[in-house]
């Protein structure tokens, strides 16, 4: 209900300062449309979602793998703490600069960017949710003389695969951040530089309906996480929305 | 002193994906009167009422029909005359011991010397001297309790309800805190209400004690408990005692069948 | 490395930093005090939180920097516009922690200060507050991360006025020792700065961290 009653708010505010820059809320919807039929645009989307993925996929892989090996084993969480903290305390935006200066304009600039803005949150949640799987469990397991590949493979990782799940969906989020704001800096093709280039030209309504093209996507991503999420751990008791 | 009439209370749950919207009948006609310095314990399976009716009492809860006269005045709301302990301790994290003790005079408007001076009494007599200055965090169950104990005998309250005080707390613990409450009724009688699951408690403590049943939740009988007072734990040996709590559990096993019973439907 | 130490010592470098980070001080400061409170407001009045929940969902979720050029065009480049960006990025974290934080408070505490003859501003102030304080200022520490990538982004996209403008001055001058030197000034600040708030967290909760330097 808000969100209508604020769009139309904006919408009248628009119409009423004449500001040339505050854009109209039904001129942006029919942008949205027209940018989802365009060939170029498509194109744009389809690079920027290739990035995406490559950075996505690389990032669960490591992170998944270094998490688990983390939190089952202290002396490597001790040893890649201090870089993990440095990481992950230190905005990922100022990486930007340098990862341009290495891999200057090219696609790869973008996807090392998004693995930065995710990776690094992702080995720390998967650490914690190994580290919080019941020390119990594993005893159980031990007992019935189950091995340490064992042991991993059918206690530690169904157990922390909920939390690890709440952790892909934020991860989600960032990856699109780290996309975005790297084709913003880096890129001359994709969604972000189309942004640019739209912002260059005063398009602003352009701006805007890209804009919310990008965060219905995350929004989409998130929840095909969701979906994804109930059909593998349907064992563990669903959190009720916390509104 | 406290007089409960025809007490109702309906809690309506939610429809939830599986089931259907119910209407759970907590307080079904209760009538209870309690004395003046009487020490009153409830006992009843989960769901009886017993911790909805403490809650009726305090005023935090609302009546559906029905009165709750305390010390003269009809309940509308919690008031610190009714004070109580919590199972949960409910102390607040960010204060230490004199703080929390001190807490509700604190919003009376006793200043602060007085006020302090007070709770160092208090917490002396709880048994805590020394760890006026400590945060709950350092302290283990028992010890919390005391301090909630405390803070509830710092106002003076002229009614003491305490919800499951010492269901937290391991067995051992919980010997040493009830042998505690009874040595401070001595010295203090003030009137009190405790719900408890524990067989023990209910008859220990008690004058008198109260079983509930659930669904609808409703009183089924008063039991007197004539141990004479001062009580210690030599009245676990008399056969009054045996006799009394061979009763109670007849009553309350009935009750988990059912309840298993019914939770398998 | 060396690159890092030549900046230090140029006194022109401080003068851009002061520049850059005066929109990220003042920032954060709105932010944080307009953050809480609306938190707070929003917390108290149900009516008030059902109009702006989806608004601040959206604003968390979608990525400020896309529409960072429109604020810099309708409010020109100015003092005023830099610090508004760097509120858009902070503004939506605090208020969801605050609210957070308020929400996670424990009934049964509430109960207790009524039964002692709390009143609601009592219990406002008394108890809700110093509750909901750890995670006030949790978000107080993702807001200052994101005021800082909020003031390196509108440096590096739009208003070249601080360090914005040694960035192009070294991309220019084909110079990645120089920007890497740069990179590692500002992160060394970042983490400066994350620093000092959590030392601050740590003076004004410090029950919250009692138990776990046991």
């Amino acid at each position: 209900m808000s969100i209508v009653g604020g769009l139309a708010l904006f919408d009248l505010a628009a119409r009423i300062s004449k500001q040339p820059f505050i854009p109209e809320m039904s001129d942006v919807f029919v942008r949205i449309f027209e940018l989802l039929t365009d060939q170029d645009v498509l194109s744009d989307f389809n690079r920027s979602l290739q990035n995406l993925f490559l950075g996505f996929t690389i990032s669960v892989v490591f992170g998944i793998l270094i998490g688990v090996l983390c939190g089952r084993y202290d002396t490597v969480e001790r040893t890649l703490r201090p870089y993990l903290n440095l990481m992950l305390t230190s905005p990922s935006i100022l990486f930007v600069p340098i990862y341009f200066a290495i891999f200057g304009i090219s696609r790869w600039a973008i996807i090392v960017l998004i693995i930065d803005y995710s990776v690094f949150f992702l080995i720390v949640s998967v650490t914690t949710a190994v580290q919080s799987v019941s020390k119990e469990t594993v005893e159980m397991a031990s007992v019935f003389g189950a091995t340490e590949k064992q042991t991993l493979r059918l206690i530690y990782l169904p157990s922390a695969m909920p939390v690890i799940f709440t952790a892909l969906r934020v991860t989600v989020g960032r990856a699109v951040k780290g996309m975005i704001n790297g084709e913003l800096f880096i890129a001359v093709v994709g969604i972000g530089a189309r942004s640019q280039s739209f912002a260059r030209q005063l398009d602003m309504v352009g701006v805007f309906a890209l804009a919310i093209i990008v965060v219905c996507i995350a929004l989409l991503l998130g929840a095909f996480l969701n979906v994804f999420d109930k059909r593998v751990n349907s064992w563990a008791p669903q959190a009720r929305a916390s509104k | 002193m406290i007089k409960i009439s025809n007490a109702h209370k309906t809690f309506v749950k939610p429809a939830t994906r599986k089931t259907p919207e119910r209407k759970v009948e907590v307080l079904n006609g209760i009538d209870l009167d309690i004395q003046e310095n009487e020490f009153i314990t409830i006992v009843g399976p989960s769901g009886c009422g017993k911790t909805t009716l403490l809650r009726a009492i305090a005023g935090l809860v609302k009546l559906d029909s029905g009165s709750i006269v305390a010390a003269g005045e009809t309940v509308a709301g919690p008031s610190p005359d009714r004070a109580m302990v919590f199972q949960s301790f409910a102390l607040m994290p960010w204060a230490n011991v004199i703080r929390n003790v001190a807490f509700g005079l604190e919003i009376r408007g006793v200043d602060k010397e007085e006020r302090e001076q007070t709770a160092r009494d208090l917490i002396k007599t709880v048994g805590l001297a020394g760890f006026e200055n400590s945060l709950p965090s350092e302290l283990s169950g028992g010890m919390k309790q005391r301090v909630g104990l405390a803070r509830a005998l710092a106002v003076n309250p002229r009614i003491l309800l305490m919800d499951e005080p010492f269901g937290g707390l391991d067995e051992q613990t919980k010997r040493l805190m009830q042998e505690e409450l009874l040595r401070l009724w001595e010295a203090q009688r003030k009137t009190v209400v405790f719900v408890t699951h524990s067989l023990d408690e209910a008859i220990l403590l008690a004058d008198r004690c109260i079983l509930m049943a659930a669904r609808p939740g409703r009183i089924t009988e008063v039991l007197d408990i004539p141990l004479g007072r001062p009580r210690t734990r030599e009245a676990e040996r008399t056969s009054t005692y045996i006799d009394l709590k061979e009763k109670i559990w007849d009553h309350l096993r009935t009750a988990q069948i059912q309840e298993l019973a019914e939770k398998a439907n | 490395m060396n690159a890092a130490f030549e900046l230090a010592v140029d006194p022109e470098t401080w003068r851009l930093f002061g520049v850059s980070n005066q929109s990220l001080i003042i920032g954060f400061f709105i932010s944080a005090l307009v953050g809480v409170v609306s938190g707070i407001l929003i917390s108290r009045f149900k009516w008030l939180e059902r109009a702006l929940d989806p608004w601040l969902d959206f604003l968390l979720v979608i990525p400020i920097a896309m529409i960072m050029p429109f604020v810099i065009l309708t409010m020109g480049f100015s003092l005023t516009s830099r610090c508004l960006i760097v509120c858009l990025f902070t503004f939506p974290i605090i208020v969801i922690n605050t609210r957070a934080g308020l929400r996670q408070v424990s009934t049964e505490l509430i109960d207790m200060a009524q039964v002692f003859g709390a009143n609601e501003r009592n219990i406002w102030t008394k108890i809700l507050v110093k509750s909901a304080a750890p995670m006030i200022w949790s978000g107080l520490r993702a807001g200052l991360a994101r005021a800082i990538s909020g003031m390196v982004l509108s440096e590096l996209l739009l208003v070249s006025v601080g360090i914005g403008s040694l960035f192009q001055l070294f991309q220019g001058e084909f110079n990645p020792e120089k920007t890497f030197g740069l990179v590692a000034l500002l992160i060394a600040e970042s983490l400066f700065l994350l620093k000092a708030l959590a030392l601050l967290e740590r003076r004004t909760i410090p029950w919250f961290y009692a138990d776990r330097d046991k």
